[in-house]
């Protein structure tokens, strides 16, 4: 049996590959391993993956020379806005290769960014259509953003620059504008940048109720490590954030998806803080507006008042007048109306008074020649009269004179009479005596007195 | 906090009222030196807002650790 070396067949191999891939070959693979040595040698390990399931179906190492990697990297970062990374897709020149001792790889000539980019484009689709499948894609973008954002929450490394020129802008701007910033520190570049800002987004959600906006600032770092923002994850979580967010993260041309699902996005960490002083400067001119409009509005409303009084007041003035006029007017007609009627109410009482006087006196004359007639006639019985009562009482006074002559008691007692009288009282009656009685006796002439002896009833 | 942020907003939109209750003719001249003082509160609180930090909430921050 002759056998050979594993030099000699591997030696036979590495012959028989030079001969059979004599031309460089277009690959499409997935780089599951990256690793640059201190030299400039970029290490890959490749693979290709089943579509459907990730089923490895084929691995390769894969090697860029230094001296190749120096000019494909910024080529291909400068296309893709990527650097090589793990879990890229890569359209490669390779050159198939065969050492005895290290075996089967490939050597990496040329890359096709293109490949990566649509991809990348594709994969970025991808998510975009899952966020928007779960229904979170619009939800930080729909949040109302605060009018005046004065307390930020700050993502970033706390060394990057950008966060350096964002603080700077921030506290130094030219309106002495004041905000209240609290940096959350995390990794924004490589593997873990997922996972960081996915914790600084849970403790930032912690102090949900202080803060009015979150800023995500990237920045002064390599522009291109922005694969990481582009996952599905870190995506997620902003999009849900309940306070809105402005990613500071951007590439100038790319869009991340993180990008896409904050509320705002600038591209650099001071578009960042120029953006929030603008609304504050917004919101003083708004002030300073609304301010200017009180004081004109105060001062028209004022002067129209004063315009409006001064109006009233000339009106008043205008129909006081009119009033006044108008009274006057009337006075005046009232007054010669007054006149007239007194003239002709004095003429009608004179008249009045004239007819009165008249009819007065001719009633007087009336009254006077009827008193008169009255007494005229009055005066005649009178005298008649009087002179019948004096007749009357001549006659009476004559016979009255002839019956007191008869009836004179001397006459009685020269006809033989006589008056007994007892105590001066002329006696009729022999009852009213008592016997011893002294009687007066007057005669014609001479009187007697006389004892009671008996007395006969 | 909720209260300042919605302070700032409900002072604008009070003072914002105001002014167009002014401009539209629907203030009354007898509330015009009430609306005017309180229209000044408000614009200096929104101004104070712009311009100062407060140090209740430079206290709160500072209070949260960070890793």
């Amino acid at each position: 049996m002759n056998a050979i070396t594993l030099f000699e067949l591997n030696n036979q191999v590495k012959q028989t590959l030079k001969k059979g891939f004599a031309e460089t070959v277009w690959i499409t693979a997935e780089i599951t391993e990256l690793q640059q040595n201190h030299s400039g040698h970029c290490y890959l390990q490749l693979a290709d993956k089943k579509e459907e399931d990730a089923t490895i179906l084929a691995t390769a190492r894969g090697t860029i020379w230094a001296f190749t990697f120096r000019t494909l990297r910024p080529y291909f970062e400068t296309t893709t806005g990527r650097s090589l990374a793990k879990g890229m897709k890569v359209m490669l020149n390779v050159e198939v290769v065969f050492h005895e001792v290290y075996g089967y790889s490939l050597n990496i000539r040329d890359i096709d960014p293109t490949y990566t980019l649509g991809d990348l484009e594709q994969k970025k689709r991808e998510i975009l259509m899952q966020l928007e499948k779960d229904g979170i894609i619009d939800m930080n973008r729909e949040l109302e953003f605060p009018i005046l954002p004065k307390n930020i929450a700050v993502i970033s490394s706390p060394t990057a620059a950008g966060l350096g020129d964002f603080m700077n802008q921030i506290e130094h701007n030219s309106s002495h504008f004041r905000f209240h910033v609290k940096l959350f520190p995390a990794i924004m570049q490589g593997e873990k940048t997922t996972e960081s800002v996915i914790a600084a987004l849970d403790r930032i959600y912690e102090y949900e109720s202080i803060f009015d906006v979150v800023v995500i600032i990237r920045g002064g770092g390599s522009q291109t490590d922005l694969g990481w923002f582009d996952s599905y994850d870190i995506a997620a979580n902003i999009a849900q954030f309940p306070i809105p967010v402005i990613s500071g993260i951007g590439h100038e041309r790319d869009e991340t998806i993180a990008d896409r699902v904050a509320h705002v996005r600038v591209k650099t960490p001071t578009a960042a803080a120029t953006f929030l002083i603008e609304l504050f400067a917004q919101q003083k001119m708004h002030i300073e507006s609304l301010q200017a409009d009180m004081v004109t509005g105060v001062q028209e409303l004022l002067y129209e008042q004063k315009t409006h009084q001064l109006l009233l007041a000339t009106e008043f003035k205008r129909v006081v007048t009119a009033l006044l006029t108008g009274d006057d007017n009337r006075l005046k007609l009232l007054s010669k109306r007054m006149e007239h009627a007194s003239t002709l109410y004095t003429r009608h009482c004179l008249n009045h008074l004239a007819t009165l006087k008249g009819r007065m006196d001719s009633r007087t004359t009336l009254l006077f020649e009827r008193l008169h007639n009255v007494l005229n006639t009055k005066g005649g019985e009178v005298k008649q009269r009087a002179a019948r009562v004096l007749d009357d009482h001549r006659r009476r006074l004559e016979l009255a004179a002839t019956t007191v002559k008869y009836a004179d008691p001397k006459k009685v007692l020269e006809r033989g009479y006589s008056i007994t009288r007892l105590n001066g009282k002329a006696v009729k009656q022999a009852d009213t005596l008592k016997v011893g009685d002294i009687l007066e006796t007057e005669m014609v002439a001479g009187k007697i007195r006389s004892e009671v002896k008996t007395i006969d009833n | 906090m909720d209260k300042n942020k919605l302070n700032y907003k409900e002072a604008i939109i009070e003072i914002e009222d105001i002014v167009a209750k002014l401009e539209n003719n629907q203030l009354d001249v007898d509330d015009l030196s009430k609306k005017v003082k309180r229209v000044s509160e408000l614009i200096a609180f929104c101004k104070s807002k712009l311009h100062s930090t407060e140090e209740e909430v430079e206290k709160m921050l500072k209070s949260i650790d960070t890793p």
